[in-house]
């Protein structure tokens, strides 16, 4: 009864929806900022302009020094352009930010690659990713929160919130001179050095270029 | 007068060969860390930034000039204090070393003048070693490098400025850090009012650093107390300009500190100095 209602009853033609929306652009630009929250590395708000192409071009144009998340960008959407090259299956329901989702999970079918699953959040109605939970061989688990504004139509968030586990760094004091700073081991106010890194980007401005 | 005993004094320091070794010494060691950094700079850093790099892209040049500025001032403050030492060690011992001190002390300017005049002087030198470090270090870097935004090296973490941001912190820092070394230039000012050969105060200025690094380098709990006080813990009071947000009081902490021992040391070798008993 409620797949009837949520529109779709099968999880591969559902990604495809999905990916036929974000194929309908060839191209875009969108002026970007930057706001990351990473352990060991501190930094400011950095304002840009992103450049996409399909498949998978991806090109930030700024003045400063930009972090983004290695994976979950645009490699995604290559991924899920061959509906030959994954498998499907609905694994649930659930409620995002009072949109009512559906839970796909795709397992590729070359067990090589690089992604070895993605859990997807997808509203059927409006055939958007809510949400992607994208685990890779290497570089662990990414998750990315969509929300969606101007561009809807078309697929492309106002914003994208990333979640990902970094490994720490070890710098020696000898390649720092930081030979007599001592932090104070009692600062509250000092975030924990294994909580993930979160990464948001805001998109407005969007030019898009059609197929 | 007092103005005259200055400018004769620098002109002493500029006559002297050693004076130029410091300078010298700047440029091939800035020269020697571009050159190594502009062939093998990017394996530097990624041996830094390789762990953030599985999962994150940096987009834009890491490696540029306001970069390689931080690693050069990192890597030569710790050794400018002995080409600041080589000179002002040598102001007074050089004297009676070569016996021109009993001669200059009967001109018709007082001890204290003298004295004050051969401080300013090293002072005036010390200035100068900053000055041509810090055009050596951000000047030829950015023409070598291009500008771009600075990624600090701290030891529990990185912090990217922007490049609009680096500027008057590298002026703030470069401020603090020749206090720092003029700690050290009166330090081996004061050592030199006590002896009457120039290798003397250089070398012991050079072990009390070398002493005093120590001690704030080992964690041991009985270091706790004096470690603040050391000189040597503050000389690298210039880094917390690049922090963010910038610790200004630990830094106004480790500028009051400097001045103290300037001041310290200035008036144990002018109370010295007064009542020294000149035989040559």
């Amino acid at each position: 009864m409620l797949t009837q209602v949520l529109g779709q009853d099968n999880p591969e033609q559902l990604v495809r929806g999905v990916y036929a929306k974000m194929r309908s652009v060839n191209s875009y630009e969108a002026d970007m900022r930057i706001d990351a929250d990473i352990p060991m590395l501190r930094m400011q708000q950095v304002e840009g302009r992103l450049v996409f192409k399909q498949p998978d071009k991806l090109q930030v144009k700024s003045k400063s020094l930009a972090v983004l998340p290695k994976q979950g960008f645009a490699d995604f959407a290559k991924f899920i352009s061959d509906t030959s090259a994954f498998t499907a299956v609905f694994s649930g329901e659930e409620k995002l930010g009072g949109v009512l989702t559906r839970m796909v999970q795709v397992l590729p079918g070359n067990s090589r690659g690089e992604l070895i699953l993605a859990k997807l959040w997808i509203d059927p109605v409006r055939k958007l990713v809510m949400r992607s939970e994208l685990t890779y061989r290497n570089s662990g688990t990414v998750m990315v929160d969509y929300t969606y504004g101007s561009q809807e139509k078309y697929g492309l968030p106002d914003k994208l919130r990333f979640s990902m586990d970094v490994r720490n760094m070890k710098i020696p004091k000898a390649m720092t001179a930081d030979l007599h700073q001592k932090k104070d081991k009692t600062d509250k106010d000092a975030k924990d050095p294994n909580r993930p890194a979160v990464i948001e980007v805001v998109l407005k401005n969007y030019k898009v270029i059609l197929n | 007068m007092f103005l005259q005993a200055v400018y004769t004094e620098f002109i002493k320091i500029a006559a002297k060969p050693r004076s130029y070794l410091g300078l010298a010494a700047i440029t091939v060691l800035v020269g020697v860390i571009l050159f190594a950094m502009k062939i093998d700079g990017l394996t530097y850093i990624s041996f830094i930034t390789a762990g953030l790099e599985e999962s994150l892209l940096f987009e834009g040049d890491i490696l540029n000039g306001n970069l390689m500025a931080f690693i050069i001032l990192q890597m030569l403050i710790i050794h400018i204090p002995l080409l600041v030492a080589l000179v002002t060690g040598d102001l007074i011992s050089g004297e009676a070393a070569m016996g021109s001190l009993r001669m200059l002390v009967t001109r018709p300017v007082t001890r204290t003048q003298i004295l004050m005049g051969k401080f300013t002087a090293g002072a005036l030198y010390t200035l100068l070693i900053v000055l041509w470090l810090g055009f050596m270090a951000l000047g030829a870097s950015t023409w070598l490098f291009g500008p771009g935004d600075l990624m600090v090296l701290n030891s529990d973490g990185l912090v990217v400025l922007q490049q609009g941001d680096v500027l008057w912190r590298y002026l703030s820092g470069f401020g603090v850090a020749y206090l720092a070394l003029l700690t050290i230039a009166t330090l081996s000012i004061t050592l030199s009012c006590f002896s009457d050969n120039s290798i003397g105060p250089i070398v012991t200025t050079m072990a009390v650093i070398i002493l005093f690094t120590i001690i704030g380098t080992l964690d041991v709990p009985v270091f706790d107390v004096v470690r603040p006080y050391l000189f040597t813990t503050h000389m690298a009071a210039w880094r917390s300009f690049f922090e963010d947000p910038v610790p200004y009081d630990a830094i106004l902490q480790s500028v009051i500190i400097l001045l103290a021992h300037i001041g310290v040391f200035l008036s144990v070798a002018l109370y010295h100095f007064n009542r020294k008993d000149i035989l040559s």
